[in-house]
This record gives structure tokens, C-alpha cells and sequence, in this order.
């Protein structure tokens, strides 16, 4: 008996260590995670050698990439390996119609690599002619990614009717096909998409949504206070020189609250700003920035001596401005890092 | 007549394998541990369960196939049976025609079971089937008749771990014939071209059993795709067995 209860305690020592053993695997795992995917074999090589089981190493390949959008989510944001995981994902499963979907939206909303997007949904709706959403996800990124450039519009028109030609797409799309036509509100577009969005089964598509949805009220309410501000002028005689004397007048539409930490503030010249919607676009503009300085770098082998090269090479016809008004991005040419 | 005998005493006997009910028990476990992977999936937890399902049924298909089909021959040889067998007024190639019908028999019976215990498994996760699913069925069933010639084969020339080893790389292998087709240009005019290509032909291609990603994501495969695989299939199978009754009909037991 006492042999029996020795042996048990032996097995269940060796159990906590093999547990100690794993979380530390673990630690060593996450300070190296993001690099596994360069461990990936060739597409594809990786698509002869799945020994018949293509779909379910494209499945574990999804659900790995949902993991790594986690915690980029929560991490750094930057998603470097985002697009290489979906395009293997793709690969594997030519028809995995939401890894294309969902891949492209997260390229383009949470990497903002609209680009990339694009390629990946164009993708999909080749490989997939009868799924409605892939053309009319591309659709939302002409329209709410690539709003201000010429044409962007006619292609999300053409991406609309198209969605709207397949067979079981739903009422409002065909609705929004239509109201495309002639005048519609960009606003009510993406407050429709991400409250649909918002009631997802899934968590991390709720997050983002919820997020999203917030940013549009802060929008929402910079608006308002801007509106404010010219009631003000027309009361006054002048603008307010802060949101204080803003209040003090009695003309404040809203309390003054951002639910995402960040502050309202007057900017010289006189226009109201949001901190968490400024902070968002300077990662959004540093990621754009980003990606082009890869670009130069994989073409020149070396990092471009200004930001400015990046528009003589014709990378992109303009630089994308600091979203804080009067500031500049500071760029250290040694390193390629800009901030 | 005999070759009918033979086969149900081969449908017996592997029916009381253990090793049969532990494939079956993991295989059953797989599919239905597969709605775990579905939850941090973004609703893709239907589509996963029915490629597992798929792979589940092909995977442990043919591990059946390589642990039953290869011990076949060398079974009878160390109880001695097949002295006994080859007494009767029979010939050797009946044998071996019943060993395998016997065989494919189970599959047909493990495929069948693992399909309906996926099915209902699916319908209950409210999720629907696509004729595509039952077509991807077929396929594999196909391809398991095709490996368990070659695992007939086997056991008609070699001693069953060899067997085992042999049939399953093959197993592997015969999903990536495509890669001698499709070679770089520096291949052009070589006579190594020639070689991979003759090399594409000899080797099975099991990859054209494979319509899973068809079956999960509900789209239609053409009805001459599948004959023309069936046909193939068909083709390789018996090519397989007269080969295993050769080898069979000049073994010395």
C-alpha cells in the first residue's frame, strides 16, 4: 500500500513538473511568436504535402491566425505576418469564403493594408462566384477605406451589383446597390455594417465592432461640438478659447466624455479634436507608412534616405500628414523606424 | 462461391480486431472533439467539423486498411491456416480476390458508420448537407479499395511492419503526385523530366479522390469528374490485385 501511495506521489511530482516544463515552453514560445510563421513551407509545396488534408491544415492554419489577430489586437497592432497566413489559409482552401472575407476586412480595417484586402477578396471572388459577401466586402473598403480617391466609388458600384446579382444576397444589400446609385450618407454605410457586426457570435468580432461603433460616436460628437463652436461665433462674435468658456456659454450639446480615454481638445485654428480618433489615424498613417518603407527597402536594399523618397519613387503620389495638427513625422533614416 | 466464403470468414475475422474498435473509437473522437476547434473559429464551426469528419473518415480508412490489409496473407501463414486453405480445390487468386473483398467489406461498413455517426453529428450542430459531402464519401471509399489492393499487394510480397511502412508512404506520397507535373523549366527537355513524369503516372494519384474542401464549403463538383475518378480507381484496384495474385500464385508457403 505504501509503495502504491509513493508511486502515486512520484507520478503526480513528475505530472507538476511536466506542467512547470510546458508553461515554461510557453514563455519561451511567446517571446519568439510571430517568427513561427517563417517556418511555413512554400504554398505551395504545402499544398501537395497536407497528405490529402488540405482543408484541416487550412482550418488549424485560420484558427491560429484568429489567435495571432488576438493578441496582435492587443499587442502592437502591427500584424506583420497577417497577410502571408491568410494567403497560405486561402491556398489550402480555395472556397474557405469567410477566411477571405473576414481576411480581408481585418487587412484592411485593423492592418490598414487596403491593398492587401483588395488582392485577397478579388481572390475569393474568383475561386467563389456565387458568394454575395466577398464583392460586398470589397465594396465597403472602396467605400469607407478609399473614400476621397476618384473611383473608388464606381468600383464599389461595380462590386454592389455584383453582390447584389448573386443568388440569396439579402435585402440590404441590394438596397445599398440601389441607394448608390444616387446620393447616399457614407455614415449611416458603416454604422449600418458595424452594428450587424456587433451582434457576431464570435467575441473578437464583437470587440472590434463595439470599438468601432465608439469611434463613430466620438466622431459623432466632435461634430457636434463644432457645430457648437460656430453657434458660438454667431453669438459672440468670435470663437471660444477653450471647451470651458465652450460650456460656460450654455451652448454645450453633450457631456464631454470619451468612453475610450481619450480628451476633446481646440486646436489652433479653432477646430475640435479627439485624441483616441487622432491616435487611431496616426496608426493607421504609420502603418501605410510602414509598409511603403518595407517596399523601398525590398526594392533598394537599403532604407530611403527621407520619407519624401518614398513619393519620388512613386510609391504613393502623396504622404499621408501627421493627423496632429503642426506636427511632422520624425523618421530616422539609419533604422527605417518612424513615429 | 469460394471466393464469396472466403471473403465473409475475412469480414469475420477483422470485425473482432481490436485494433479496429481503438481506430473507430479515436476516429469517433476526433469528429466529435472537432466542435472545441469550431468555438474560436468566427462561426466556421460547422465547416470545420465536416473537414474532420472528412479526413477522419480517409485518415483512419486507411490506417484500417494498411494494419488489416498488409497482416492479411502473413495471418494465415503463422496459424498455419492457409496450408489448410490451400488444400481445398482453389485457386490462389480466388484467395486473395476473397481476402480483399473481405476486407473492403469492413471498410465499407466502418465508412458507412463513421458517415451516418458525422452526418447526424452535423445535423444536430444545425448544420446542412450538401450532396457534395456524400460524393467526398464515395471518393474516399474509392480510394480506400485502392489502398487496400496495394496493402494486398504488400502482404503478398513482404513481411507486414515492411508492408505497413511501404503502403502508408505511399498513402502519403500519392497526394503529391502533382509535384512531378509540375516542375520548373530548367526540367525542360531532360530526361529527369521524362522520368518525374513516368513517376507521376506509376504512382497513384489519391489526390483525385480528394473533394473534401468541395464538401465543407458546399460547393458542386461535375458528375464526369467523379466517374472518370471512379473509372480510374477501378482501373488501379484490379491492376493492383492481378499483380497481388502474381505475386500471390508464385509465393512459396
Amino acid at each position: 500500500m505504501a509503495r502504491r501511495i509513493i508511486a502515486a506521489i512520484c507520478a503526480l511530482a513528475v505530472f507538476l513538473g511536466a506542467v512547470a516544463a510546458q508553461r515554461q515552453v510557453n514563455a519561451v514560445r511567446a517571446a519568439e511568436q510571430g517568427e513561427e510563421i517563417l517556418f511555413l513551407p512554400n504554398q505551395k509545396l504545402l499544398n501537395h504535402f497536407t497528405g490529402g488534408m488540405n482543408n484541416v491544415v487550412a482550418d488549424l492554419l485560420w484558427l491560429r491566425c484568429i489567435q495571432y489577430i488576438a493578441t496582435e489586437s492587443k499587442g502592437d497592432r502591427n500584424f506583420t505576418w497577417l497577410n502571408q497566413m491568410l494567403n497560405t489559409v486561402v491556398q489550402l482552401d480555395p472556397y474557405f469564403g469567410d477566411a477571405y472575407r473576414y481576411g480581408g476586412m481585418f487587412l484592411a480595417a485593423l492592418k490598414s493594408d487596403d491593398d492587401a484586402g483588395i488582392a485577397l477578396l478579388e481572390q475569393g471572388v474568383v475561386a467563389n462566384p456565387r458568394n454575395f459577401q466577398l464583392p460586398y466586402e470589397l465594396a465597403m473598403i472602396f467605400l469607407l477605406n478609399r473614400k476621397d480617391e476618384p473611383g473608388s466609388k464606381e468600383r464599389a458600384t461595380y462590386y454592389l451589383s455584383m453582390a447584389a446579382a448573386i443568388d440569396g444576397c439579402p435585402e440590404f444589400v441590394r438596397d445599398l446597390a440601389t441607394q448608390l446609385q444616387g446620393q447616399y450618407d457614407l455614415a449611416d454605410v458603416e454604422l449600418a455594417m458595424w452594428n450587424r457586426m456587433v451582434d457576431s457570435d464570435d467575441k473578437l468580432l464583437r470587440e472590434v465592432a463595439q470599438r468601432k461603433l465608439i469611434e463613430i460616436d466620438i466622431r459623432a460628437h466632435t461634430e457636434q461640438l463644432n457645430q457648437a463652436m460656430l453657434a458660438f461665433n454667431q453669438r459672440a462674435g468670435r470663437f471660444p478659447q477653450s471647451i470651458e468658456e465652450l460650456a460656460a456659454a450654455g451652448i454645450m450639446p453633450i457631456p464631454v466624455n470619451d468612453p475610450l480615454g481619450g480628451t476633446f481638445f481646440l486646436g489652433e485654428d479653432g477646430v475640435m479634436r479627439n485624441t483616441t480618433l487622432l491616435d487611431e489615424e496616426k496608426k493607421n498613417r504609420l502603418k501605410v507608412i510602414n509598409n511603403l518603407l518595407k517596399s523601398y527597402k525590398n526594392k533598394e536594399d537599403d532604407w530611403p534616405p527621407t520619407l519624401d523618397a518614398l513619393v519620388e519613387k512613386g510609391l504613393i503620389p502623396q504622404l499621408p500628414e501627421h493627423p496632429y495638427p503642426g506636427q511632422a513625422w520624425r523618421y530616422d533614416a539609419s533604422n527605417g523606424t518612424v513615429e | 462461391m469460394r471466393i464469396l466464403t472466403i471473403a465473409q470468414n475475412t469480414f469475420r475475422e477483422s470485425i473482432r480486431d481490436k485494433v479496429l474498435y481503438v481506430l473507430l473509437f479515436f476516429a469517433a473522437v476526433t469528429i466529435f472533439g472537432s466542435k472545441a476547434l469550431g468555438w474560436i473559429s468566427i462561426g466556421q464551426d460547422i465547416k470545420i467539423v465536416k473537414d474532420i469528419a472528412l479526413s477522419a473518415t480517409s485518415v483512419f480508412g486507411i490506417l484500417i486498411a494498411i494494419f488489416v490489409g498488409t497482416s492479411l496473407i502473413y495471418k494465415e501463414i503463422d496459424k498455419r491456416t492457409l496450408y489448410t486453405i490451400l488444400a481445398q480445390p482453389m485457386q490462389r487468386y480466388e484467395f486473395i480476390l476473397g481476402k480483399y473483398l473481405g476486407l473492403i467489406t469492413l471498410l465499407a461498413v466502418v465508412t458507412v458508420t463513421m458517415t451516418v455517426v458525422s452526418s447526424v453529428y452535423i445535423l444536430l450542430l444545425g448544420g446542412t448537407l450538401h450532396t457534395t459531402f456524400f460524393l467526398a464519401i464515395l471518393l474516399i471509399y474509392a480510394k480506400l479499395m485502392l489502398i487496400t489492393a496495394f496493402a494486398v499487394l504488400m502482404s503478398s510480397l513482404t513481411s507486414p511492419i515492411l508492408g505497413a511502412i511501404i503502403v502508408f508512404s505511399v498513402a502519403v506520397f500519392g497526394h503529391a503526385t502533382e509535384v512531378f507535373r509540375d516542375l520548373p523549366p530548367q526540367f525542360d527537355g531532360t530526361s529527369a523530366k521524362a522520368l518525374l513524369e513516368a513517376a507521376y503516372y506509376v504512382i497513384p494519384n489519391l489526390s483525385n479522390f480528394d473533394i473534401a474542401r468541395e464538401a465543407a464549403n458546399g460547393i458542386d463538383v461535375s458528375g464526369a469528374y467523379v466517374v472518370w475518378v471512379l473509372v480510374y480507381g477501378l482501373m488501379y484496384t484490379v491492376t493492383l490485385l492481378i499483380l497481388a495474385a502474381l505475386a500471390f500464385q508464385e509465393k512459396d508457403v
